[in-house]
C-alpha cells in the first residue's frame, strides 16, 4: 500500500534571489570555478523538494523541520543554509540544514547530500538511509556509489542523473518533471519489491 | 387560387431566408472556430506551463527549448514562449518567419498587434503560490482554408434548397398562367357553344320555314287541281239542287224517293268538298318538326285520296299496300309532303295520262336493320341519266321558270336522310320513273289517334239560342239548322247587336257565335256577354286553320270552339253538352 504522497513545496522566491545575486539567473553558463559550481548544487539541492511525493507520515511532529543534511564541507552547508533562509514546505515545515559527520538510521533527515568522493563512506552511508524516506544525493560518485540523484557535469552545465530503483527502495517518487531534466535515468524495474 | 397568389413572393421570402439562415450558420461556426482555437491556445499553455515547471525551476534552457518546439506538431500553433519569472524571454518557437517569433519581454506582448487570423493566450508557470514564469502560445486562425472546405456543403445546401424553391415558385407562376388560359379558352368555348346553339335554333327555324314554304309551294301546284275537283262537286250540288227545285216548281206527283236520291248526291258532293278543304288545311297547318311512330300504311291510305285529287282525271292512282303492319319513326306531315312531291312530279310527267303506283314492301329478310321499302312508280316520260345524277339538287328543276321551285326532290330527300333511311331512283327515258324510299323500321307501336264515332240520332233541345255571324247565308242556314233541331233562336249580324239582343231577351241560355267577325271578335264578345249573364253558355265557332289546330276544343280564349266546316251532328252534340253541363265552360269538340 503506497504512503499517501504529499507534495513539499518549497517556498523558493528567496531563492531565486539567491541564484539571481550569484549571477546565472539570466542563462550566463556556469563558470569553471568550484564556488559557482557549488552554488548551483547548493541552490538545486532544495529545489528538488517539491519534485518528490513524500510519505505523508513522515513528520513526527507538526512542528518537525525538513532537514537538509549535509555530509562534508561547511563552506557548502552555509550556501545552502543561505538559500533557504526562511524557506518553508507545504505543510508549514521550515527548510532546516544540518551538517551531520556520522550516518545513523534515525538521524531525521529528509534529503542526505554525500560530498564524498571515498566509496567505502559512500557506501556506509547510502545503506544507512536505505528503506527510510530519504532523497540521497550525491556528486560525481563514481559508479555503484550514486545516491538516488547524482549531480554530473555536462559541458559547462551542472546536470543531475536519477536512479529510480533507490527512490522506489526508500518509498519515495520522483516527479516525471524532474526526470525530464536529468540526463540519464536508472529504472526501477530491477528493484526488489519493498 | 387567390390563396396561391402570393406564392412566388413567398417562395423568394423562403429563399431569402433559407440563405440568410446558411449564412448565419456559417458565421456561427466561424465564431465557434474561433472560440476553439481560442481555448485550444488556452489550452496548450497551460499544458506548456505545467511540463515547464522543472526546465525553470533549474534554469534549463535546453528541455525549455524542446518543450516549447514540441509544439510545433500541432500545425496551428504559430509561435509558443516561456517568459522567466522576471519577464525575460526563456524559450520561444516560431514556425516560420521572424515576424512571428515572440517578443523578448514579457510585457511587450501587450503591445502586440494581432489580426484577426491570430490568437495569443498565456498562462503562469506555478510551484504552490511561486509563479516561475510564464508560458505564451499563439495559434492562427486559418479561415479562408476552412470557409472553403467546410462551408462550401452549407453554401451549396443552402444554395440548392432556395434552386428548389425558386423553381418551385416558378412552376407554379407557369402553372398559374396555363390555368389562366385555361379557363380563357373554356369561356371562348362557352361562348362558342352558345353561338351554336343560337345558329342551330335559327337553323331549325329556317328548315321549319322551309318545309312550309315547300308544302305551301305543293298547295299551290295542287291550285289547278283542286279548283277543278271543286268545279265537279260544285256542279254535281247545283246540278241535284237545281232538279230539285225544278221538281218543287212544277207541282207534279213527285217522287219522294227521287228526290232523296238527288238530296243524298248533293250531300255527297258537299262532303267531298268538306273533306278536301279538311285535308288542305290540315297540309297547310304549319306544324314543328316532330317526329312520333306512325303506322306508314295506314298513314298513305289516309292521304291516298287526296293524292288522288291532286292526280286529276287523267291519272289512275294504285294502292299496293303489303301486309304490314310497319311502323316507322318520323315526322308524319314530312313524309305526306314527300310522297306528295313525288306525286306531283310523276303527275308532270304523265302529262297525256298514265298510272301512278303507290306500293309499301318489307325490305330483305336477310339485310338488316329491317325496314319498309315505299314505291312511287309511274309510266311517265322518265329521266335520261344525267338529268338523274342531278335530280337531288335544291333548285335543279327541269320545269319552265315559274313552274317550280326545283325544292321538292330535296326535301324528299332532306326528310329521308333526317329519318334514317335512304332514296333510290330508277329511270329511264319512255320507261317511267320509280322513287323508292327505305325507311328505317320503329319496334314502337304507333300512337293512335282516338276517333269519335258520330252520333247516328241528332240530338234535339228547346232553349233558346242567339246566333251572331256576319255572312248572311251562313247565318240564316245556321238559325234553320238550329231550328230544325227544336231549338229557338235569336239573330245578330255582330257583336254589338248580340249583346243588343242579350239585354232585350233574357230567355237567351246560349250564345253561338263566329270567332272572326267585322268590329267585336267572338271571343271579346263571349267575354262581354258574361260579364252582362255569367250564366251564358258560349260556343265559339272558326274556319280559320289556326283555330282548327286546337284539339282539346277551346280557344285560346278559354270558349269552347266548333272548327268550320262542322257536320250538323257535330253541332248539336256539342250544344246539347254544353245545355247539360252547366259547370262546364269548356267541353271536348266532337271532332
Amino acid at each position: 500500500m503506497p504512503p499517501l504522497a504529499i507534495i513539499f513545496r518549497v517556498l523558493l522566491v528567496p531563492g531565486t534571489a539567491v541564484m539571481l545575486a550569484l549571477g546565472w539567473g539570466a542563462g550566463v553558463a556556469v563558470a569553471q570555478d568550484r564556488s559557482l559550481e557549488y552554488a548551483v548544487k547548493a541552490t538545486y539541492l532544495y529545489k528538488f523538494v517539491p519534485f518528490v511525493d513524500w510519505p505523508n507520515d513522515m513528520f513526527a511532529t507538526p512542528t518537525a523541520p525538513f532537514d537538509i543534511c549535509i555530509v562534508g564541507d561547511s563552506s557548502f552547508a552555509d550556501l545552502v543554509a543561505n538559500g533557504i533562509a526562511g524557506q518553508r514546505v507545504e505543510g508549514g515545515h521550515a527548510l532546516a540544514v544540518r551538517r551531520v559527520t556520522t550516518i545513523e538510521q534515525e538521524n531525521g533527515c529528509q534529503v542526505l547530500f554525500l560530498d564524498s568522493e571515498d566509496g567505502a563512506v559512500l557506501d556506509a552511508a547510502l545503506l544507512a538511509v536505505r528503506g527510510k524516506p530519504v532523497l540521497t544525493v550525491t556528486d560525481a560518485a563514481p559508479p555503484g556509489e550514486h545516491g538516488i540523484v547524482n549531480f554530473v557535469l555536462r559541458g559547462d552545465r551542472v546536470r543531475f542523473e536519477i536512479d529510480l530503483g533507490q527512490a522506489a527502495r526508500n518509498g519515495i517518487a520522483i516527479s516525471s518533471k524532474l526526470l525530464s531534466l536529468a540526463v540519464a535515468v536508472q529504472p526501477a524495474s530491477g528493484a526488489p519489491p519493498r | 387560387m387567390t390563396s396561391w397568389r402570393f406564392t412566388p413572393i413567398v417562395a423568394t421570402v423562403l429563399a431569402a431566408l433559407l440563405l440568410g439562415m446558411g449564412f448565419l450558420l456559417v458565421i456561427y461556426d466561424e465564431q465557434a472556430y474561433r472560440q476553439q482555437q481560442a481555448s485550444g491556445a488556452q489550452a496548450e499553455a497551460r499544458i506548456l506551463a505545467e511540463t515547464l515547471t522543472a526546465a525553470l525551476s533549474f534554469d534549463d534552457r535546453t528541455a525549455a527549448d524542446e518543450y516549447v518546439a514540441a509544439l510545433q506538431r500541432d500545425e496551428d500553433v504559430r509561435a509558443a514562449a516561456v517568459y522567466a519569472a522576471d519577464g525575460s524571454l526563456f524559450a520561444s518557437y516560431a514556425r516560420d518567419a521572424a515576424s512571428d517569433r515572440l517578443p523578448p519581454l514579457l510585457a511587450q506582448l501587450a503591445d502586440l498587434r494581432l489580426d484577426s487570423n491570430r490568437v495569443l493566450r498565456r498562462a503562469r508557470v506555478t510551484q504552490g503560490d511561486n509563479v516561475l514564469g510564464t508560458a505564451v502560445v499563439e495559434i492562427q486562425i486559418n479561415p479562408i482554408a476552412r470557409r472553403l472546405a467546410g462551408y462550401g456543403i452549407i453554401g451549396l445546401m443552402a444554395t440548392m434548397a432556395a434552386l428548389i424553391v425558386i423553381v418551385l415558385g416558378l412552376a407554379h407562376g407557369v402553372l398559374r398562367r396555363a390555368n389562366a388560359e385555361l379557363a380563357a379558352r373554356a369561356g371562348d368555348l362557352a361562348r362558342a357553344n352558345l353561338d351554336l346553339e343560337t345558329q342551330i335554333r335559327e337553323r331549325r327555324k329556317a328548315e321549319e320555314a322551309l318545309i312550309q314554304s315547300q308544302k305551301m309551294e305543293a298547295i299551290g301546284r295542287l291550285t289547278g287541281g283542286v279548283a277543278h275537283d271543286f268545279n265537279n262537286l260544285l256542279t254535281v250540288v247545283a246540278g241535284n239542287l237545281d232538279l230539285i227545285q225544278h221538281m218543287i216548281a212544277a207541282p207534279r206527283a213527285v217522287a219522294v224517293d227521287r228526290l232523296q236520291r238527288l238530296l243524298e248526291g248533293a250531300q255527297r258532293g258537299l262532303a267531298r268538298g268538306e273533306r278536301l278543304t279538311r285535308q288542305l288545311l290540315a297540309f297547310s297547318r304549319q306544324q314543328p318538326l316532330q317526329s312520333r311512330v306512325v303506322d306508314i300504311n295506314a298513314t298513305i291510305e289516309d292521304f291516298a285520296p287526296f293524292i288522288q285529287r291532286a292526280m286529276g282525271e287523267t291519272i289512275e292512282l294504285q294502292l299496293k299496300l303489303g301486309l304490314g303492319p310497319w311502323t316507322c319513326r318520323l315526322d308524319p306531315a314530312q313524309f305526306e309532303a314527300a310522297i306528295l312531291n313525288l306525286a306531283l312530279n310523276a303527275r308532270d310527267a304523265m302529262e297525256q295520262g298514265g298510272t301512278l303506283a303507290l306500293s309499301t314492301s318489307a325490305t330483305e329478310e336477310d339485310v338488316e336493320p329491317r325496314g319498309v321499302l315505299v314505291t312511287v312508280t309511274d309510266t311517265g316520260t322518265g329521266m335520261a341519266p344525267e338529268t338523274l345524277e342531278r335530280i337531288f339538287e335544291p333548285f335543279f328543276t327541269t320545269k319552265e321558270v315559274g313552274k317550280g321551285s326545283g325544292l321538292g326532290l330535296a326535301q324528299v330527300w332532306g326528310f329521308v336522310t333526317q329519318s334514317g333511311g335512304r332514296i333510290a331512283v330508277e329511270s329511264a327515258p319512255g320507261h317511267g320513273t320509280t322513287f323508292t324510299l327505305r325507311l328505317p323500321l320503329s319496334e314502337t307501336a304507333p300512337a293512335v289517334a282516338p276517333k269519335v264515332e258520330a252520333l247516328a240520332q241528332l240530338e234535339r233541345g228547346a232553349e233558346m239560342i242567339l246566333v251572331v255571324e256576319d255572312d248572311d247565308d251562313v247565318r240564316a242556314m245556321t238559325a234553320a239548322t238550329l231550328e230544325e233541331l227544336g231549338y229557338r233562336t235569336v239573330i245578330a249580324r255582330d257583336g254589338g247587336e248580340a249583346l243588343a239582343a242579350l239585354g232585350k231577351d233574357q230567355g237567351i241560355d246560349l250564345l253561338f257565335s263566329d270567332y272572326v267577325m267585322p268590329g267585336m271578335s267572338g271571343a271579346e264578345l263571349a267575354r262581354a256577354a258574361q260579364q252582362q249573364r255569367p250564366a251564358l253558355k258560349v260556343l265559339l265557332t272558326s274556319g280559320y286553320a289556326k283555330h282548327a289546330e286546337l284539339r282539346d276544343g277551346n280557344s285560346a280564349d278559354g270558349f269552347p270552339l266548333l272548327a268550320k266546316p262542322y257536320r250538323v251532328d257535330e253541332l248539336a252534340a256539342k250544344i246539347r253538352a254544353l245545355l247539360e253541363h252547366p259547370d262546364m265552360r269548356a267541353v271536348s269538340s266532337a271532332d
